[in-house]
Formats: C-alpha cells, sequence, structure tokens
C-alpha cells in the first residue's frame, strides 16, 4: 500500500469538514489565531483577544493556536501535506499533470526563504496595525467565502487571485510554490517543524542513492543529499510536509515515516 | 548561505517598506461605519472579527452587508446600511458569532434590564433630495409606538422637519431626539426612495426609554 492511498482519503475527509464549515472555518484557522495574538500584543488587547469566543468552553485562541503547536511539534508539516485545504487543492491541481514544457519558475520561488520574509512582514503588519492583515489576502478565506456566499463579494478578490496564480503554477510547474515559497502559516509550522518527531527514515544499507525520490519530492528537497549523503538517518526536517511521495516511488523501499530522530 | 544573505538584505527592504506604509497609511475607518447590534470596540472588533461573512449569512433580511471597498482593515468586515433590508433585531448574528464581536452577552443584558441597543442614527445626508413623501416616517417601526406608549401623540422621528425653515434651537431639539430615539435598523433608509437617508454611527449604544 502507498503512503497516497492513506493521504488522499485524508485530505478529502478534511476538504470535506472545511466545506461544510465554510466560511466558519475561520474560527479554526491556526494562522487568523496567532495574527490575533501578534495584533493582541501590539495594541495590549490580550485579555479580549482570549475571551473572544470558545471551543468547547475554553478560549478559542488558546485551543486553537495552542492545539496547532502541539499537532506540528509532533507530526510536523503533515499539517500542510495531510490536513490543509488549501494543500489538497494544490493536490488535486498537481495530480492533473498536464503536459507542460519544463521550464524553470521564477527566482524568488526557486528559494524556501520568502515565506519566512512574509511570514516576518505580516505578523508585524498585525503588530502595528492591530487587524490580522494576512486574512485580507487569504486564499483558503477568500475560497469559503465565495462558496458560502450567494452574492459575490468583492473583498474576495484579492485572495481569489492569489489562489489562481498558485493554482496556475503549480499546474504549469507541478510543484507546490505556495507550500514551498510563499505560505506564511507554511513558514510557521517549518519553523515548528525543525524540531518535530515523525520523519522519514532513510535506510543507509538499502538505498542506492538512485535519486528517484528527489525527482519527485514536490517541495525540492533534497532528501537523499542532505540525509545519508551528511550523516544523517532522516530527511532534513522544515520544508517536507510528509507527503510520502518518496516513499511510494522508492524502488528498494529504503524509505519509511517514523518517530526516530537524527 | 547566498538565501541567508538574501534573506537578510530583503527583510532590511521589507522593514523599510512596512515604515513607508505606516506613514501612507490611510486615515483609519475607526467607528465611521454602523456594525450590527452588539459590536464591541472599533480596536476589538477589527481585530477579533474572523471576516468569515458568517452574520452576513445569517441575517434573514440581509440587513448586514461585507464592506468591499475603502480602507484596507475595513474590507470584509460587517456593517449595517439599511439596503437591502433592514435590521430586525433578531440578533441571528450575534448568536452565529464565533468570537462574540456581535456580543450576545451584552444584547442579553440590554434586553433583560429593558434596555435596546441602537446601532446607529438615521441622518440625513441629502435633504435636497427629498420629495416630501414621508415614507421614513411611515416605514419607522419604533419610535412611533414608544410615543404612543408614553402618550405623547407625536412621532419624535420627523425628517421632514428638519428639512422645514426652523429655528437653530428646534433643529438643535430635533437632532437631540433622533440621537435619543433612533435604533439605526435602516427601515427609514430601505423606505426612502431617493436616497436622502444614511446611518451614521452614534456615541450612544442603547435608546432612551
Amino acid at each position: 500500500m502507498s503512503v497516497q492511498t492513506y493521504r488522499r482519503p485524508v485530505q478529502a475527509i478534511f476538504l470535506i469538514i472545511s466545506i461544510i464549515l465554510l466560511g466558519g472555518i475561520a474560527r479554526y484557522c491556526p494562522f487568523i489565531g496567532v495574527q490575533q495574538i501578534a495584533g493582541a500584543i501590539g495594541s495590549g488587547l490580550i485579555d479580549e483577544a482570549f475571551d473572544a469566543g470558545t471551543i468547547r468552553g475554553f478560549s478559542r485562541l488558546t485551543i486553537v493556536v495552542g492545539g496547532f503547536t502541539l499537532f506540528v511539534i509532533v507530526f510536523g508539516r503533515v499539517w500542510c501535506g495531510w490536513i490543509c485545504p488549501f494543500g489538497t487543492i494544490l493536490s488535486a491541481a498537481n495530480a492533473l499533470k498536464l503536459p507542460v514544457q519544463e521550464r524553470s519558475p521564477p527566482r524568488i520561488l526557486q528559494g524556501y526563504s520568502f515565506k519566512y520574509e512574509l511570514l516576518a512582514v505580516f505578523i508585524g503588519a498585525t503588530m502595528i496595525f492591530g487587524y490580522p492583515v494576512f486574512c485580507q489576502v487569504c486564499p483558503v478565506g477568500a475560497l469559503y467565502r465565495t462558496a458560502g456566499f450567494q452574492t459575490f463579494d468583492l473583498a474576495v478578490i484579492p485572495g481569489l487571485t492569489v489562489v489562481f496564480i498558485s493554482v496556475l503554477f503549480v499546474l504549469i510547474y507541478h510543484r507546490r510554490f505556495w507550500c514551498k515559497s510563499i505560505c506564511p502559516l507554511g513558514a510557521l509550522t517549518a519553523i515548528l517543524d525543525k524540531v518535530s518527531a515523525f520523519r522519514v527514515l532513510v535506510d543507509e544499507d538499502t538505498c542506492i542513492e538512485c535519486m528517484v525520490c528527489q525527482r519527485e519530492c514536490p517541495m525540492d528537497i533534497l532528501v537523499i543529499e542532505d540525509s545519508i549523503r551528511r550523516g544523517h538517518r532522516t530527511v532534513p526536517t522544515g520544508e517536507c510536509f510528509r507527503c510520502g511521495r518518496c516513499i511510494d516511488v522508492c524502488p528498494k523501499d529504503a524509505l519509511s515515516f517514523s518517530f526516530k530522530y537524527g | 548561505m547566498v538565501e541567508r544573505r538574501d534573506f537578510l538584505r530583503n527583510a532590511l527592504g521589507y522593514g523599510a517598506a512596512l515604515v513607508a506604509a505606516l506613514s501612507l497609511a490611510p486615515p483609519t475607518g475607526n467607528g465611521a461605519v454602523v456594525r450590527p447590534p452588539g459590536a464591541v470596540d472599533p480596536r476589538q472588533f477589527k481585530l477579533l472579527c474572523l471576516r468569515c461573512d458568517q452574520c452576513a449569512q445569517v441575517c434573514p433580511t440581509e440587513a448586514i452587508e461585507i464592506i468591499s471597498t475603502g480602507p484596507i482593515e475595513e474590507i470584509g468586515l460587517p456593517r449595517v446600511t439599511g439596503q437591502p433590508g433592514p435590521c430586525t433585531f433578531c440578533y441571528e448574528c450575534n448568536k452565529i458569532c464565533p468570537t462574540q464581536v456581535l456580543d450576545l452577552g451584552t444584547v442579553t443584558d440590554l434586553q433583560q434590564s429593558g434596555r435596546q441597543p441602537k446601532l446607529g442614527t438615521a441622518s440625513l445626508a441629502h435633504p435636497e433630495r427629498c420629495i416630501r413623501c414621508d415614507r421614513c416616517d411611515e416605514a419607522c417601526p419604533y419610535i412611533v409606538v414608544e410615543n404612543d406608549l408614553t402618550g405623547e401623540g407625536e412621532q419624535v422621528m420627523r425628517y421632514r422637519k428638519l428639512l422645514e425653515p426652523i429655528s437653530e434651537g428646534a433643529l438643535q431639539r430635533e437632532m437631540a431626539r433622533l440621537e435619543d430615539y433612533c435604533r439605526g435598523c435602516g427601515h427609514c433608509v430601505n423606505a426612502c426612495p431617493t436616497d436622502v437617508l444614511v446611518l451614521k454611527p452614534s456615541a450612544r449604544k442603547v435608546v432612551r426609554s
């Protein structure tokens, strides 16, 4: 059984949950929570922010941000690869595998660092201006608000533009640029992911270094070069969102998920 | 390491851009719009509203509009304009609001103490367009009833009076009465055929009882 056989249904379940919730998804979004905490620190409304809304009797901010942090510390960017509804939509676009000519993407999308810069900018802006700035261009919010609203609402145009461009880039380059280089929540997840317990383990004895996994990785991670060739047992965390495609394509089954460090 | 150098260089650029954006930021729209019932103070509202649109979706009269133009920070927030429908104070928006920025607690407290929340005040934005049809007076659901109860026998909300040549003192009195008794529901705005009236925010949070 390939990892994708498990991953697709999990993604589908979370996508369906999110479609049922529609605009209500904002209540469970960890990034709006993080921004609200930053904004609350910036404007001194910390008590008010934690009092705003409850989930099963507990403060909404505590549950959402705390739950997210714990989840990522244990499972890393499984959040991005298995749960995030926008990730699922991009996955679906990627699965189409449109026959397009290979070409190299714009320079800013080749590296990983742009998303950390955006994270810093959005958190900084939220602290200064006192409202969740990223939400004004958020593709997920825009998608669900458009789907849930009978009349078209101009406020979703920036977000829908982001959706359109991200999907287009996935279709052209077959890579998850939104997750790799742009998504500020992805950046936050990547920072926490550095210490995550759930990792991709490479068996040095079975690996023949054919590099099929590296070609297949949608995040352009140097699966083998940055792991066993550098003396580590596991694929470096941070950018890997545990889609398991490397595990599926490995001809020698040298890769697997595990809770081992190193 | 090239990436790290880029990162630092870009970070400086973003810092500069942020400072520039801050100095050029448009004036904040704090308190400039009429919110649905039970709204918390503007600073809290813009931080804690999730922009989930659920209040607008649940509103039975479509009184809640999601702002899509104007200052960036206002975009996505709800407001009440009286168009296409007036607020009927059913508090469905308060019940659904996930962060209680439209606070159900506030409105229930008010109701229990026998007071009624006030969203804003209807005001004459374009008096020159008024055709004296009196539909605003007919549409107003609250003031008439209240005055019949108190036996004053006179409608408090009389836009017509404001349009007629009256003394400065009388004008001020009429304005003050509007401010005291108008709930800002938008029935009059909705009824007005020539868009003379608009809802304006008010410092009062409850109507005079």
